[in-house]
């Protein structure tokens, strides 16, 4: 059909007249972390005054890696790897460079997330369902959702009032309990306790008095004109809408925002590890030790973190990180040709995605915790059409949520997962660049370049004729492709067993399936062909670079922000406790809590 | 359709009448013009977002051709735009510009961001690091875009004589953001901007637009009887205003920006109940839209959705509740199934595989030209003194790209309405390879914004020549 030569990575030079920018090659040979200095060299740009050639991403400033290559297909929007090591290169030469003194990257004030908001209001006022989907949605930081950037809108501003009126009145039949007195019998005391209670709960840290005050005056003017319950609801709702409930922002015990780090109070510790384990505001218990001063205590602190990995809450948040971290989105979304996968559907989608939830989910919080289960369990959680996409036989006496023996040769840790293998995949044929960038960013941590503005990244239409490899050469052969695929689609041809849906396949067009693999350029412990995702698995689950990077991520997940080099002692610390553990990860979450990147903040950025 | 009556085909001595002798307080009175008669209809901006570029074939294949054909004054429109046909006599077509965008990303990236503000699209900068398309990461847009730079300011000739930071307000809303799925926020999804590294959102559920608009029962006003739910609220705002300026005293100064801009939208809230809103004398809508949050895309319902947006900017128009709005179908790229023309495939990636789908893409487009011509259709229905609502509005039509295989010129603009008799409508203008941040400043100056330059892709370009 020809279409093979559209594969061409040649970059097209545009005509002087700056309809397009005119990019160059890729640009950098070796854009991986400890190179990325060079990866900011764009190609030579056109003659012409169209846009700037574009370079690589910079590695400097904390920038992080660049993503992976979207383009036809694939869910909504383009399915973009991260990670890269942010401004990190050498975490352990960073740190004694910093010769002892404490540094820490920039907190930024960030507004709480949808998902945030609707665990916080259900703890706080026992609200049901998701009332934040009334709210404009959600920025990223890397994959995990943060409003850290972008301002606040008017809208936003808007939404949020409607939203807190909304939940107070429902709130209203719960009065008695959310005040803790009787409103009606207990007058000034009982409002003044009430909102003393509450406030605490809200702003996650006791009221100020004139704090108190402020409310106490809003129940009393609403009272005055309405009822008990309309002056309970105007305080509630207020509540609700205040910046000190919807921010998380941490300063330190003077309340003084500092230009260096400064130890967080023990309520600002309370939140951030209440946020990062459970996706919600503290509970009783943590907020007593933050009142009896504890909780900043190391051996407290971690075994506080113990038990709120082992609390159901945690499900709220454990299986978000791994969905984040593999680029596993909106599944029932995808666009999927159903005259090729007839089974998919909005059902098998969301089984896919309850897969990965509840092993992640498991492995972490209730199995041995080990990265390398993840990577190479034989097992999973399987249930509705999995069972058929699998081809697995639902045993006798099945309970759903019971573990399920996967097949042996066919299926092994997450890399075999059909969500991952979905999400990574075209419409209708397998996608090797995604599959290979997922890996390489998102597990490694070794950052990419884009393609050059003009390349065509629609891959031919598949055919019974030819096999993804074939349809994929030019990416060897063409030597401007060459220099950055070489690093992509040994990684993800290895995946060739797995359709676009994440079906096991023995045949690929009119052959049968080569899955010959390999990490090029990937350090020592990743070196070596392999055959098969199974065995890729295999490599990852023993690789320090592999465990190195799923470090970042939480890092990343925990924080709300990218590493930086003031990070580069935390880093180091967290990762060299992963690393003594055996690549368990609640050692590694009891790690991230105690790190200094996580107890202290630095609220005031340097002006640039 | 038939003629509906807009808020100021009633007469201010009408208005004055039917508010009783309070109306001195009312704050929504027409603006009078230089003598003192009978109301100037004010001045309306809306901007209009379809996805992605025109048909094309990728990598130096030919592009669709939508030039028209013709002279100035006597054209004919090509296929693309037959549903336009209707409205030519009202059209101005500018074509063959080229995008005055760039920057990080590609081109869903940095034309969306620079569509309406002729800025660049930030790099990546620390923890601004988002989806650009392809691999590609991007900070946010670094400029304002015209619709929010025309609403800001204030003067005779512009849609606001009253000061952004006046108590009172002539409308309900000083801007209108409306979209159809328009998916999570980065730098290929959001075209409106306040300010550098400042989106907006437009709000994509037509049932929370509707309430917002028109859910609030209509009030006459009397100082002898103080509201209670509007004091109410205003004791919430009074509090949270004063706690945000207390949470200003523990950020960084990095953080003010977004203390400013929780205080405006406070502040904007606070304003909006300090007047009353009257709808007296137009059409106010009596049944709301059905409910839909879509994060993400759903194209079973896009078409309906599409519909429920167009019909409530036209209404928001007539009432008065704003001026100057904007109405964002879908996102650059979109991955909407238009099944309705025949698509199979999500738009972009029907987009790329061309050769084969020119048909389709077409069909798509057409689509789209039908939508413009709809909303069209409900401004131009809307009586408005001798002439219609359309004739007191600037609509410009813009897309991310101008053709589906990147490339940035010919933009696809196409501007509707005469913006209050200040442009000659019905014709067509050859301006091959010109800037289209000449054309955003000529809106600008049409909409009463004195202006030498928008953006900094091409700076103090001055107006496109010869369209005014």
């Amino acid at each position: 059909m020809g279409s093979l030569a559209l594969l061409g990575c040649q970059a097209q030079i545009d005509s002087p007249d700056g309809t397009a920018p005119a990019t160059g090659g890729s640009g950098a040979t070796a854009p991986m972390a400890g190179s990325a200095g060079t990866a900011a060299t764009a190609g030579v740009g056109g003659a012409a005054a169209g846009a700037p050639a574009t370079g690589g991403a910079s590695a400097t400033g904390g920038s992080g890696g660049v993503g992976g290559v979207g383009g036809a297909g694939g869910s909504a929007g383009s399915t973009a790897g991260t990670g890269g090591t942010g401004g990190l290169v050498d975490p352990a030469a960073e740190c004694a460079a910093n010769a002892g003194v404490l540094e820490v990257g920039l907190t930024r004030l960030r507004r709480m997330t949808r998902s945030q908001f609707n665990h916080t209001v259900r703890d706080l006022i026992g609200a049901t369902g998701t009332p934040a989907d009334a709210l404009a949605p959600d920025e990223k930081v890397g994959p995990f959702y943060a409003n850290a950037i972008a301002p606040v809108t008017d809208l936003l501003v808007q939404q949020h009032g409607e939203v807190a009126d909304a939940l107070a009145a429902q709130a209203a039949p719960r009065m008695a309990d959310i005040a803790g007195c009787d409103l009606v019998a207990g007058g000034a005391t009982c409002a003044t306790a009430f909102v003393q209670n509450f406030g605490l709960k809200a702003y996650r840290r006791p009221l100020a008095t004139d704090e108190v005050d402020q409310y106490v005056a809003l129940y009393t003017t609403e009272l005055a004109a309405g009822t008990p319950e309309s002056a309970f609801t105007q305080v509630v709702s207020t509540f609700l809408q205040s910046p000190f409930f919807l921010y998380h922002a941490d300063v330190g015990a003077s309340g003084v925002p500092s230009a260096t780090p400064v130890a967080l109070t023990a309520y600002e510790l309370a939140s951030r590890l209440s946020y990062f384990l459970w996706d919600t505001m503290p509970d009783a218990e943590l907020f007593t030790l933050a009142s009896g001063g504890t909780l900043t205590d190391e051996a407290v602190l971690s075994a506080q973190v113990d038990r709120m990995i082992a609390d159901p809450k945690a499900v709220d948040a454990i299986p978000e990180f791994h969905l984040g971290w593999l680029q596993i989105g909106d599944l029932a979304g995808l666009d999927k040709d159903t005259a090729l996968f007839p089974s998919w559907n909005a059902t098998l989608a969301t089984a896919l995605r309850d897969e990965t939830a509840r092993f992640t989910d498991f492995v972490v919080r209730q199995g041995d915790g080990l990265m390398s289960t993840l990577y190479t369990a034989g097992f999973s959680f399987l249930d509705g059409p999995l069972f058929g996409l699998y081809g697995v036989t639902q045993p006798a006496g099945f309970v759903p949520g019971s573990q399920v023996m996967l097949p042996a040769g066919q299926r092994s840790g997450i890399l075999t997962q059909a969500s991952l293998l979905a999400s990574h995949a075209h419409r209708n044929q397998t996608s090797p660049v995604h599959r290979g960038i997922v890996v390489r960013e998102n597990m490694l941590c070794q950052p990419l370049d884009p393609p050059p503005l003009d390349v065509n990244v629609t891959p031919p239409e598949p055919t019974p004729a030819t096999t993804t490899r074939e349809r994929f050469a030019n990416h060897e052969a063409d030597p401007q492709c060459a220099g950055c695929h070489v690093l992509i689609d040994p990684i993800g041809l290895s995946f060739e067993h797995y359709d676009a849906i994440g079906a096991y396949r023995t045949t690929d067009g009119p052959s049968p399936v080569d899955a010959s693999g390999e990490i090029i350029d990937g350090g020592a412990d990743l070196a070596g062909a392999f055959v098969g995702a199974i065995e890729l698995g295999q490599k990852l689950a023993q690789s320090a670079t592999a465990r190195d990077c799923l470090a970042n991520q939480w890092f990343r997940f925990a924080l709300d922000r990218i590493e930086s080099v003031d990070d580069a002692c935390s880093v180091q610390t967290i990762r060299d406790g992963f690393a003594q553990s055996g690549g368990n990860v609640r050692t590694l979450l009891v790690a991230i809590a105690k790190s200094e990147a996580f107890r202290n903040v630095r609220a005031v950025g340097v002006s640039p | 359709m038939t003629m509906i009556p807009s808020r100021f085909t009633t007469s201010r001595r009408a208005l004055l009448k039917s508010l009783g002798a309070s109306a001195v307080l009312s704050p929504f009175l027409p603006i009078l013009n230089a003598s003192g008669q009978e109301p100037l209809f004010p001045k309306r901006l809306l901007l209009f977002f379809t996805p992605d570029g025109t048909s094309s074939i990728d990598h130096g294949g030919a592009q669709v051709d939508w030039k028209p054909v013709g002279t100035e004054t006597d054209f004919t429109l090509t296929a693309t735009h037959a549903p336009l046909e209707p409205f030519k006599s009202k059209l101005v077509i500018p074509w063959g510009m080229r995008f005055s965008a760039g920057g990080a990303g590609q081109e869903h990236a940095f034309g969306m961001s620079g569509l309406w503000s002729g800025a660049t699209l930030s790099g990546p900068s620390g923890d601004a690091n988002f989806d650009g398309g392809n691999g590609n990461r991007t900070g946010w847009g670094s400029g304002p875009s015209i619709d929010q730079m025309i609403a800001e300011a204030s003067g005779p000739e512009l849609p606001y004589a009253r000061p952004v930071t006046d108590a009172v307000q002539e409308t309900l809303y000083r801007t209108l953001e409306l979209g159809v799925q328009c998916s999570e926020p980065d730098s290929k999804h959001r075209m409106i901007y306040k300010a550098a590294d400042q989106p907006l959102h437009p709000e994509i559920n037509p049932k929370a637009a509707f309430d917002r608009l028109f859910g609030m029962p209509i009030a006459e006003p009397d100082p002898q009887v103080p509201d209670a739910q509007v004091a109410r609220k205003r004791a919430q705002l009074a509090a949270l205003m004063q706690q945000t300026e207390r949470l200003r005293t523990r950020v960084g100064a990095q953080e003010f920006e977004k203390i400013d801009a929780h205080l405006a939208g406070l502040s904007a809230l606070d304003r909006r109940l300090n007047g009353t809103t009257t709808t007296v004398g137009c059409t106010v809508p009596t049944e709301a839209p059905a409910s839909s949050n879509v994060r993400f895309e759903n194209s079973a319902t896009f078409q309906a959705e599409c519909t429920d947006m167009m019909d409530l900017v036209t209404h928001a128009f007539a009432c008065d509740l704003t001026r100057v709005a904007s109405v964002q179908l879908s996102r650059g790229f979109s991955g909407i199934v238009h099944s309705w023309v025949g698509a199979t495939q999500g738009h972009h990636t029907v987009s790329h595989n061309d050769g084969d789908n020119r048909a389709i893409l077409t069909a798509i487009d057409v689509w789209y030209a039908e939508q413009f011509a709809y909303l069209l259709a409900g401004l131009d229905a809307v009586q408005e003194g001798d002439g219609t609502m359309l004739d007191n509005t600037l609509v410009v039509w813009g897309r991310e790209m101008a053709a589906t295989n990147h490339r940035m010129q010919p933009i696809p603009l196409i501007m509707a309405g005469s913006a209050r008799g200040g442009l000659v409508t019905g014709r067509f203008l050859d301006r091959n390879r010109e800037p289209h941040a000449k054309a955003l400043v000529s809106i600008c100056q049409l909409m009463g914004l004195d202006v030498n330059g928008v953006g900094d892709r091409d700076p103090d370009s001055g107006p496109l020549a010869g369209l005014v």
